[in-house]
Protein backbone atom coordinates (compact mmCIF):
# COMPACT_ATOMS: atom_id res chain seq x y z
CA UNK A 1 0.00 0.00 0.00
CA UNK A 2 1.49 3.44 -1.37
CA UNK A 3 1.08 6.47 0.91
CA UNK A 4 0.75 10.15 -0.72
CA UNK A 5 4.43 11.59 -0.96
CA UNK A 6 4.84 15.24 -1.63
CA UNK A 7 5.91 14.37 -5.25
CA UNK A 8 2.97 12.55 -6.04
CA UNK A 9 0.52 15.04 -5.09
CA UNK A 10 1.33 17.53 -7.46
CA UNK A 11 1.35 15.81 -9.99
CA UNK A 12 -2.22 14.64 -9.59
CA UNK A 13 -3.39 18.47 -9.76
CA UNK A 14 -1.60 18.09 -12.86
CA UNK A 15 -3.02 15.10 -14.51
CA UNK A 16 -6.84 16.63 -13.13
CA UNK A 17 -6.48 19.76 -14.15
CA UNK A 18 -8.65 21.16 -16.71
CA UNK A 19 -5.29 22.35 -18.65
CA UNK A 20 -4.12 18.90 -18.95
CA UNK A 21 -4.38 18.11 -22.44
CA UNK A 22 -7.02 15.15 -23.47
CA UNK A 23 -9.57 17.28 -24.95
CA UNK A 24 -12.11 16.43 -22.15
CA UNK A 25 -13.18 20.09 -22.07
CA UNK A 26 -15.41 19.36 -25.73
CA UNK A 27 -17.60 16.63 -24.05
CA UNK A 28 -20.65 16.90 -21.64
CA UNK A 29 -21.15 13.16 -21.64
CA UNK A 30 -25.10 13.80 -22.31
CA UNK A 31 -25.59 16.77 -20.24
CA UNK A 32 -26.07 18.64 -23.56
CA UNK A 33 -29.14 16.42 -24.14
CA UNK A 34 -30.56 17.21 -20.57
CA UNK A 35 -29.86 20.77 -20.74
CA UNK A 36 -31.86 21.03 -24.37
CA UNK A 37 -34.60 19.06 -23.03
CA UNK A 38 -35.15 21.81 -19.92
CA UNK A 39 -34.49 19.04 -17.12
CA UNK A 40 -30.91 20.54 -16.49
CA UNK A 41 -31.51 24.34 -15.79
CA UNK A 42 -29.79 25.80 -12.49
CA UNK A 43 -27.37 24.73 -10.42
CA UNK A 44 -29.79 22.85 -8.68
CA UNK A 45 -30.47 20.62 -10.75
CA UNK A 46 -27.63 20.20 -12.42
CA UNK A 47 -26.40 19.29 -8.81
CA UNK A 48 -28.98 16.40 -9.12
CA UNK A 49 -27.49 15.57 -12.97
CA UNK A 50 -23.66 15.53 -11.72
CA UNK A 51 -24.70 13.14 -8.21
CA UNK A 52 -26.73 10.99 -10.70
CA UNK A 53 -23.49 10.69 -12.97
CA UNK A 54 -20.67 10.07 -10.29
CA UNK A 55 -22.58 7.40 -8.25
CA UNK A 56 -24.39 5.83 -10.65
CA UNK A 57 -22.57 6.03 -14.18
CA UNK A 58 -19.01 7.75 -13.91
CA UNK A 59 -18.24 6.33 -10.38
CA UNK A 60 -19.19 2.76 -10.72
CA UNK A 61 -17.41 1.87 -14.82
CA UNK A 62 -14.28 4.91 -15.17
CA UNK A 63 -13.86 5.35 -11.33
CA UNK A 64 -14.02 1.60 -10.61
CA UNK A 65 -11.96 0.63 -13.07
CA UNK A 66 -9.25 3.14 -12.42
CA UNK A 67 -8.59 1.18 -9.10
CA UNK A 68 -8.70 -2.07 -10.48
CA UNK A 69 -6.44 -1.19 -13.41
CA UNK A 70 -3.75 0.45 -10.63
CA UNK A 71 -3.55 -2.63 -8.96
CA UNK A 72 -3.19 -4.95 -12.07
CA UNK A 73 -0.61 -2.53 -13.39
CA UNK A 74 1.02 -2.66 -9.99
CA UNK A 75 1.29 -6.34 -9.68
CA UNK A 76 2.69 -6.58 -13.93
CA UNK A 77 -0.77 -8.37 -14.77
CA UNK A 78 -1.05 -7.02 -18.22
CA UNK A 79 -3.86 -9.69 -19.16
CA UNK A 80 -6.09 -7.89 -16.22
CA UNK A 81 -5.51 -4.59 -17.72
CA UNK A 82 -6.36 -5.72 -21.18
CA UNK A 83 -9.26 -7.13 -20.30
CA UNK A 84 -10.90 -4.52 -17.74
CA UNK A 85 -9.99 -2.01 -20.71
CA UNK A 86 -12.38 -4.04 -23.23
CA UNK A 87 -15.11 -4.60 -20.64
CA UNK A 88 -14.92 -0.98 -20.45
CA UNK A 89 -15.26 -0.62 -23.91
CA UNK A 90 -18.39 -3.09 -23.90
CA UNK A 91 -20.02 -1.43 -21.32
CA UNK A 92 -20.28 2.01 -22.95
CA UNK A 93 -23.09 1.31 -24.46
CA UNK A 94 -23.72 5.04 -26.16
CA UNK A 95 -21.11 5.48 -28.88
CA UNK A 96 -20.62 9.03 -28.14
CA UNK A 97 -19.42 7.56 -24.72
CA UNK A 98 -17.92 5.31 -25.58
CA UNK A 99 -15.76 7.39 -28.09
CA UNK A 100 -15.09 10.21 -25.61
CA UNK A 101 -13.30 7.46 -23.13
CA UNK A 102 -11.04 6.42 -26.24
CA UNK A 103 -10.38 9.60 -27.41
CA UNK A 104 -9.65 11.31 -24.60
CA UNK A 105 -7.91 8.85 -22.96
CA UNK A 106 -5.49 8.19 -26.03
CA UNK A 107 -4.68 12.19 -25.65
CA UNK A 108 -3.79 11.51 -22.11
CA UNK A 109 -1.30 8.59 -22.96
CA UNK A 110 0.54 10.54 -25.75
CA UNK A 111 0.80 14.02 -22.89
CA UNK A 112 1.41 11.33 -19.75
CA UNK A 113 4.01 9.88 -21.62
CA UNK A 114 5.97 12.61 -22.09
CA UNK A 115 4.91 14.71 -18.70
CA UNK A 116 5.14 11.63 -16.40
CA UNK A 117 7.33 8.66 -18.06
CA UNK A 118 7.01 5.15 -16.39
CA UNK A 119 7.14 1.73 -17.07
CA UNK A 120 3.49 1.05 -16.64
CA UNK A 121 2.65 3.96 -18.86
CA UNK A 122 5.38 2.46 -21.57
CA UNK A 123 3.86 -0.78 -20.93
CA UNK A 124 0.49 -0.02 -22.10
CA UNK A 125 1.51 2.08 -25.20
CA UNK A 126 2.82 -0.68 -26.40
CA UNK A 127 -0.26 -2.75 -25.96
CA UNK A 128 -2.08 -0.51 -27.72
CA UNK A 129 0.15 -0.47 -30.77
CA UNK A 130 -0.48 -3.81 -30.58
CA UNK A 131 -4.41 -3.21 -30.35
CA UNK A 132 -4.60 -5.75 -27.95
CA UNK A 133 -5.63 -2.39 -25.15
CA UNK A 134 -8.17 0.15 -26.38
CA UNK A 135 -6.94 3.56 -24.35
CA UNK A 136 -9.78 4.11 -21.89
CA UNK A 137 -9.27 7.10 -20.23
CA UNK A 138 -9.79 5.52 -16.73
CA UNK A 139 -7.31 2.19 -18.09
CA UNK A 140 -5.06 4.72 -18.77
CA UNK A 141 -5.04 7.20 -15.23
CA UNK A 142 -4.85 3.63 -13.82
CA UNK A 143 -1.42 2.95 -15.34
CA UNK A 144 -0.42 7.03 -14.42
CA UNK A 145 -1.22 6.79 -10.84
CA UNK A 146 0.55 2.75 -11.12
CA UNK A 147 3.80 4.80 -12.06
CA UNK A 148 3.28 7.32 -9.69
CA UNK A 149 2.76 5.34 -6.57
CA UNK A 150 -0.72 7.21 -5.47
CA UNK A 151 -2.54 5.45 -3.02
CA UNK A 152 -5.69 3.69 -5.25
CA UNK A 153 -7.81 5.64 -2.65
CA UNK A 154 -6.48 9.09 -3.59
CA UNK A 155 -6.26 8.17 -6.84
CA UNK A 156 -9.88 7.35 -7.62
CA UNK A 157 -11.09 10.60 -5.92
CA UNK A 158 -8.63 12.73 -7.97
CA UNK A 159 -10.21 10.83 -11.25
CA UNK A 160 -13.65 11.23 -10.16
CA UNK A 161 -13.02 14.79 -8.94
CA UNK A 162 -11.19 15.80 -12.32
CA UNK A 163 -14.88 14.60 -13.54
CA UNK A 164 -16.75 16.53 -11.77
CA UNK A 165 -14.72 19.57 -12.26
CA UNK A 166 -14.72 18.98 -15.77
CA UNK A 167 -18.69 18.67 -16.11
CA UNK A 168 -19.30 21.85 -13.84
CA UNK A 169 -16.73 23.70 -16.37
CA UNK A 170 -19.24 22.34 -18.81
CA UNK A 171 -22.34 23.04 -16.87
CA UNK A 172 -21.63 27.03 -16.21
CA UNK A 173 -21.03 27.39 -19.92
CA UNK A 174 -24.35 25.63 -21.56
CA UNK A 175 -26.61 25.85 -18.59
CA UNK A 176 -25.28 28.75 -18.01
CA UNK A 177 -24.31 28.82 -14.25
CA UNK A 178 -22.45 31.87 -12.52
CA UNK A 179 -19.08 31.23 -11.55
CA UNK A 180 -18.92 31.04 -8.25
CA UNK A 181 -22.54 29.20 -7.80
CA UNK A 182 -21.17 26.62 -9.94
CA UNK A 183 -17.50 26.67 -7.86
CA UNK A 184 -19.90 26.41 -4.44
CA UNK A 185 -21.33 23.65 -5.50
CA UNK A 186 -18.31 21.61 -6.25
CA UNK A 187 -17.50 22.15 -3.27
CA UNK A 188 -20.60 20.56 -1.69
CA UNK A 189 -20.69 17.97 -3.38
CA UNK A 190 -17.40 16.77 -1.91
CA UNK A 191 -18.70 14.21 0.11
CA UNK A 192 -20.60 12.66 -2.57
CA UNK A 193 -17.94 12.80 -4.76
CA UNK A 194 -15.49 10.83 -1.97
CA UNK A 195 -18.79 8.33 -1.34
CA UNK A 196 -19.08 7.54 -5.33
CA UNK A 197 -14.70 7.19 -4.76
CA UNK A 198 -15.20 4.54 -1.90
CA UNK A 199 -17.72 2.55 -3.05
CA UNK A 200 -16.10 2.38 -7.00
CA UNK A 201 -12.88 1.91 -4.89
CA UNK A 202 -14.21 -1.40 -3.70
CA UNK A 203 -15.98 -3.25 -6.75
CA UNK A 204 -14.83 -5.94 -8.29
CA UNK A 205 -14.20 -6.39 -11.88
CA UNK A 206 -17.78 -8.60 -12.42
CA UNK A 207 -19.54 -5.51 -10.25
CA UNK A 208 -18.36 -2.45 -13.16
CA UNK A 209 -21.90 -1.17 -14.04
CA UNK A 210 -23.44 2.24 -14.84
CA UNK A 211 -27.22 2.54 -13.73
CA UNK A 212 -27.97 5.97 -14.39
CA UNK A 213 -30.65 5.03 -17.37
CA UNK A 214 -32.30 8.32 -18.20
CA UNK A 215 -28.20 9.90 -18.92
CA UNK A 216 -27.65 6.55 -20.98
CA UNK A 217 -30.66 8.11 -22.91
CA UNK A 218 -29.89 11.60 -23.24
CA UNK A 219 -26.20 10.30 -24.15
CA UNK A 220 -27.86 8.11 -27.29
CA UNK A 221 -29.97 11.00 -28.11
CA UNK A 222 -26.71 13.47 -28.14
CA UNK A 223 -26.12 11.81 -31.89
CA UNK A 224 -28.78 13.50 -33.11
CA UNK A 225 -29.40 16.78 -30.93
CA UNK A 226 -30.35 19.26 -33.66
CA UNK A 227 -28.00 21.95 -32.76
CA UNK A 228 -24.89 21.04 -30.65
CA UNK A 229 -21.62 22.66 -28.78
CA UNK A 230 -20.14 19.49 -27.45
CA UNK A 231 -18.93 16.44 -29.28
CA UNK A 232 -20.70 14.17 -26.41
CA UNK B 1 -58.71 -12.59 15.35
CA UNK B 2 -59.71 -8.61 14.26
CA UNK B 3 -58.43 -7.54 10.32
CA UNK B 4 -57.35 -4.13 10.08
CA UNK B 5 -57.85 -2.11 7.09
CA UNK B 6 -54.86 -3.12 4.38
CA UNK B 7 -54.03 0.29 2.62
CA UNK B 8 -51.45 -0.48 -0.31
CA UNK B 9 -49.19 2.80 -1.39
CA UNK B 10 -47.52 1.83 -4.69
CA UNK B 11 -45.25 4.04 -7.22
CA UNK B 12 -42.00 4.14 -8.77
CA UNK B 13 -39.10 4.71 -6.79
CA UNK B 14 -39.46 8.19 -6.03
CA UNK B 15 -42.58 8.69 -6.16
CA UNK B 16 -43.22 10.18 -2.71
CA UNK B 17 -44.65 6.72 -0.99
CA UNK B 18 -43.04 7.04 2.16
CA UNK B 19 -43.62 10.75 2.29
CA UNK B 20 -47.03 9.72 1.63
CA UNK B 21 -47.30 7.22 4.56
CA UNK B 22 -45.49 9.57 7.13
CA UNK B 23 -47.64 12.49 6.12
CA UNK B 24 -50.89 9.89 6.72
CA UNK B 25 -49.37 8.54 9.91
CA UNK B 26 -48.89 12.17 11.30
CA UNK B 27 -52.73 13.05 10.33
CA UNK B 28 -54.31 9.75 12.08
CA UNK B 29 -51.93 9.32 14.64
CA UNK B 30 -53.78 9.15 18.00
CA UNK B 31 -57.23 8.49 16.18
CA UNK B 32 -56.02 4.92 14.79
CA UNK B 33 -53.68 2.49 16.01
CA UNK B 34 -51.24 2.27 13.15
CA UNK B 35 -48.25 0.34 11.43
CA UNK B 36 -46.37 0.49 8.46
CA UNK B 37 -45.10 -2.66 6.56
CA UNK B 38 -42.32 -1.34 3.83
CA UNK B 39 -40.44 -3.63 1.35
CA UNK B 40 -37.50 -2.24 -0.01
CA UNK B 41 -34.29 -1.41 1.86
CA UNK B 42 -34.05 2.27 1.29
CA UNK B 43 -37.38 2.81 3.08
CA UNK B 44 -35.84 1.48 6.37
CA UNK B 45 -33.51 4.34 6.31
CA UNK B 46 -37.00 6.14 6.29
CA UNK B 47 -38.65 4.02 8.81
CA UNK B 48 -35.56 4.75 11.08
CA UNK B 49 -36.31 8.21 10.41
CA UNK B 50 -39.80 7.82 11.21
CA UNK B 51 -39.01 5.72 14.84
CA UNK B 52 -36.48 9.00 15.33
CA UNK B 53 -39.19 11.72 15.03
CA UNK B 54 -41.62 9.31 17.49
CA UNK B 55 -44.53 9.14 14.74
CA UNK B 56 -44.53 5.64 15.26
CA UNK B 57 -42.72 2.83 17.63
CA UNK B 58 -40.30 0.51 16.30
CA UNK B 59 -41.88 -2.28 16.24
CA UNK B 60 -45.13 -0.79 14.12
CA UNK B 61 -42.68 -0.21 11.60
CA UNK B 62 -41.65 -3.56 9.49
CA UNK B 63 -39.36 -3.78 7.04
CA UNK B 64 -39.38 -7.07 4.48
CA UNK B 65 -36.01 -8.53 3.92
CA UNK B 66 -36.99 -10.34 0.22
CA UNK B 67 -33.44 -12.23 0.31
CA UNK B 68 -30.48 -11.77 -1.84
CA UNK B 69 -31.32 -13.87 -5.33
CA UNK B 70 -28.29 -12.69 -7.37
CA UNK B 71 -30.77 -12.66 -10.17
CA UNK B 72 -33.40 -10.23 -8.48
CA UNK B 73 -35.69 -8.57 -10.98
CA UNK B 74 -38.29 -5.73 -9.58
CA UNK B 75 -40.27 -7.68 -7.12
CA UNK B 76 -43.91 -7.86 -6.87
CA UNK B 77 -44.67 -10.50 -5.09
CA UNK B 78 -46.92 -9.63 -2.40
CA UNK B 79 -46.88 -12.76 0.01
CA UNK B 80 -44.01 -11.76 1.99
CA UNK B 81 -45.69 -8.31 2.83
CA UNK B 82 -49.57 -10.32 3.90
CA UNK B 83 -46.98 -12.54 6.08
CA UNK B 84 -45.63 -9.44 7.49
CA UNK B 85 -49.55 -7.79 7.93
CA UNK B 86 -49.94 -10.91 9.82
CA UNK B 87 -47.70 -11.19 12.22
CA UNK B 88 -47.90 -7.16 13.10
CA UNK B 89 -51.92 -7.81 13.56
CA UNK B 90 -50.57 -11.28 15.82
CA UNK B 91 -48.25 -8.61 17.68
CA UNK B 92 -50.47 -5.58 17.97
CA UNK B 93 -54.42 -7.17 18.11
CA UNK B 94 -55.61 -3.64 18.13
CA UNK B 95 -54.47 -2.40 14.85
CA UNK B 96 -56.85 -0.24 12.87
CA UNK B 97 -54.80 0.58 9.70
CA UNK B 98 -51.27 -1.36 8.18
CA UNK B 99 -49.90 0.65 5.41
CA UNK B 100 -48.17 -1.21 2.71
CA UNK B 101 -45.75 0.01 0.87
CA UNK B 102 -45.18 -1.77 -2.59
CA UNK B 103 -43.29 -1.56 -5.58
CA UNK B 104 -39.90 0.23 -5.30
CA UNK B 105 -37.10 -2.96 -5.27
CA UNK B 106 -34.90 -4.07 -2.77
CA UNK B 107 -31.97 -4.66 -5.95
CA UNK B 108 -32.05 -4.74 -9.52
CA UNK B 109 -29.89 -6.84 -11.46
CA UNK B 110 -29.50 -7.40 -14.80
CA UNK B 111 -27.03 -8.53 -17.03
CA UNK B 112 -26.18 -8.81 -20.50
CA UNK B 113 -23.31 -10.24 -21.72
CA UNK B 114 -22.54 -10.59 -25.45
CA UNK B 115 -19.58 -12.28 -26.55
CA UNK B 116 -19.04 -12.50 -30.55
CA UNK B 117 -15.87 -15.11 -31.42
CA UNK B 118 -15.25 -15.24 -27.61
CA UNK B 119 -14.49 -11.48 -27.22
CA UNK B 120 -16.72 -9.41 -25.33
CA UNK B 121 -18.96 -6.96 -27.57
CA UNK B 122 -21.11 -5.35 -25.49
CA UNK B 123 -22.19 -5.49 -21.82
CA UNK B 124 -25.16 -4.20 -20.36
CA UNK B 125 -24.96 -4.60 -16.51
CA UNK B 126 -27.68 -2.46 -14.27
CA UNK B 127 -27.26 -2.82 -10.24
CA UNK B 128 -29.10 -0.95 -8.26
CA UNK B 129 -29.87 -1.61 -4.76
CA UNK B 130 -31.40 1.34 -3.43
CA UNK B 131 -29.83 0.95 0.63
CA UNK B 132 -26.65 1.95 -0.85
CA UNK B 133 -27.77 5.67 -1.55
CA UNK B 134 -30.15 8.23 -2.12
CA UNK B 135 -31.42 7.07 -5.01
CA UNK B 136 -35.17 7.89 -4.20
CA UNK B 137 -34.06 11.04 -4.38
CA UNK B 138 -32.56 11.55 -7.22
CA UNK B 139 -33.20 11.37 -11.26
CA UNK B 140 -32.01 7.69 -12.43
CA UNK B 141 -35.73 7.38 -14.27
CA UNK B 142 -36.43 10.69 -14.99
CA UNK B 143 -39.85 9.96 -12.86
CA UNK B 144 -40.49 7.02 -14.95
CA UNK B 145 -41.54 3.31 -13.55
CA UNK B 146 -40.67 1.35 -16.24
CA UNK B 147 -37.43 0.57 -18.39
CA UNK B 148 -37.08 -1.55 -21.06
CA UNK B 149 -34.14 -2.09 -23.22
CA UNK B 150 -33.12 -3.92 -26.74
CA UNK B 151 -30.31 -5.48 -27.79
CA UNK B 152 -30.13 -6.49 -31.70
CA UNK B 153 -26.66 -8.09 -33.37
CA UNK B 154 -26.93 -9.39 -37.10
CA UNK B 155 -24.45 -9.41 -39.95
CA UNK B 156 -26.53 -7.59 -41.79
CA UNK B 157 -27.24 -4.71 -38.92
CA UNK B 158 -25.69 -1.54 -40.49
CA UNK B 159 -25.29 2.21 -39.76
CA UNK B 160 -28.54 3.30 -41.45
CA UNK B 161 -30.49 0.46 -39.89
CA UNK B 162 -29.47 1.60 -35.94
CA UNK B 163 -29.79 5.39 -37.39
CA UNK B 164 -33.65 4.49 -38.48
CA UNK B 165 -34.38 2.73 -35.20
CA UNK B 166 -32.77 5.36 -32.99
CA UNK B 167 -35.22 7.89 -34.89
CA UNK B 168 -38.12 5.75 -34.11
CA UNK B 169 -37.33 5.04 -30.67
CA UNK B 170 -36.64 8.96 -30.27
CA UNK B 171 -40.22 9.98 -31.69
CA UNK B 172 -42.21 7.82 -29.58
CA UNK B 173 -44.14 10.56 -27.18
CA UNK B 174 -45.30 9.43 -23.43
CA UNK B 175 -41.45 8.02 -23.58
CA UNK B 176 -37.74 8.76 -23.43
CA UNK B 177 -36.06 6.30 -25.20
CA UNK B 178 -32.52 6.34 -27.33
CA UNK B 179 -30.72 3.67 -29.49
CA UNK B 180 -27.19 3.52 -31.10
CA UNK B 181 -24.85 1.36 -32.29
CA UNK B 182 -21.95 0.66 -29.93
CA UNK B 183 -20.32 -1.99 -31.86
CA UNK B 184 -20.46 -3.06 -35.72
CA UNK B 185 -23.56 -5.07 -36.32
CA UNK B 186 -25.14 -4.35 -32.84
CA UNK B 187 -27.90 -1.95 -32.56
CA UNK B 188 -28.62 -0.90 -28.37
CA UNK B 189 -32.41 0.73 -27.42
CA UNK B 190 -33.05 1.74 -23.75
CA UNK B 191 -36.25 3.48 -23.46
CA UNK B 192 -38.49 4.59 -19.97
CA UNK B 193 -42.04 4.68 -19.57
CA UNK B 194 -44.85 5.30 -17.49
CA UNK B 195 -46.19 2.08 -18.32
CA UNK B 196 -45.30 -1.38 -19.15
CA UNK B 197 -47.94 -1.82 -22.21
CA UNK B 198 -45.91 1.91 -23.21
CA UNK B 199 -42.69 -0.52 -23.04
CA UNK B 200 -44.56 -3.43 -24.74
CA UNK B 201 -45.62 -1.18 -27.92
CA UNK B 202 -41.94 0.70 -28.19
CA UNK B 203 -40.44 -2.90 -28.25
CA UNK B 204 -42.38 -4.08 -30.69
CA UNK B 205 -42.57 -1.31 -33.10
CA UNK B 206 -38.51 -1.44 -32.87
CA UNK B 207 -38.00 -5.18 -33.91
CA UNK B 208 -40.99 -4.66 -36.40
CA UNK B 209 -38.56 -2.26 -37.74
CA UNK B 210 -35.37 -4.12 -37.40
CA UNK B 211 -37.65 -7.42 -38.87
CA UNK B 212 -38.53 -5.75 -41.97
CA UNK B 213 -34.47 -4.25 -42.25
CA UNK B 214 -32.86 -7.44 -41.68
CA UNK B 215 -35.28 -10.65 -43.22
CA UNK B 216 -37.62 -8.39 -45.44
CA UNK B 217 -41.01 -9.46 -43.01
CA UNK B 218 -42.41 -7.53 -40.53
CA UNK B 219 -42.90 -9.05 -36.74
CA UNK B 220 -45.73 -11.21 -35.99
CA UNK B 221 -47.93 -10.24 -32.68
CA UNK B 222 -47.05 -13.16 -30.21
CA UNK B 223 -49.93 -12.59 -27.91
CA UNK B 224 -53.15 -10.79 -28.88
CA UNK B 225 -53.29 -7.32 -27.38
Amino acid sequence: MHTLTDDALPSLFQLTSAAFPTGAFSHSYGLETSVQAGRVHDVATFGEWLEVHLCYSAGPTDGAAVALVQRAATAVDWDAVVRIDGLLTALKLAPEIQAASLATGQAALRAAREVFPGPALDRYAALLADRRARGNAAVVFGCVVADLKVPASVSVLAFLWGIASGLTAVATRLVPLGGIGAQRLLRELGPRIRDAAVRAQARREHELNTSAIAQDIAALRHARLYSRLYIS
Amino acid sequence: MRKPVRIGVGGPVGSGKTALVDRRCRALLGQYELAVVTNDNYTKEDAEFLIRQGVLPRERIVGVETGGCPHTAIREDVSMSVAAVEGLVEACPRLDIVFVERFGFEQLFVEVDVRVAGERRLVDRLQLAPSDGSLDRLGLWDGYAYYGSLYAYSPRLDAALAAALAELIEARDGAYGGAGQPAPNFAIARMLAHTTWEIREILFSAWDLLRRGLVGKPARQLRKP
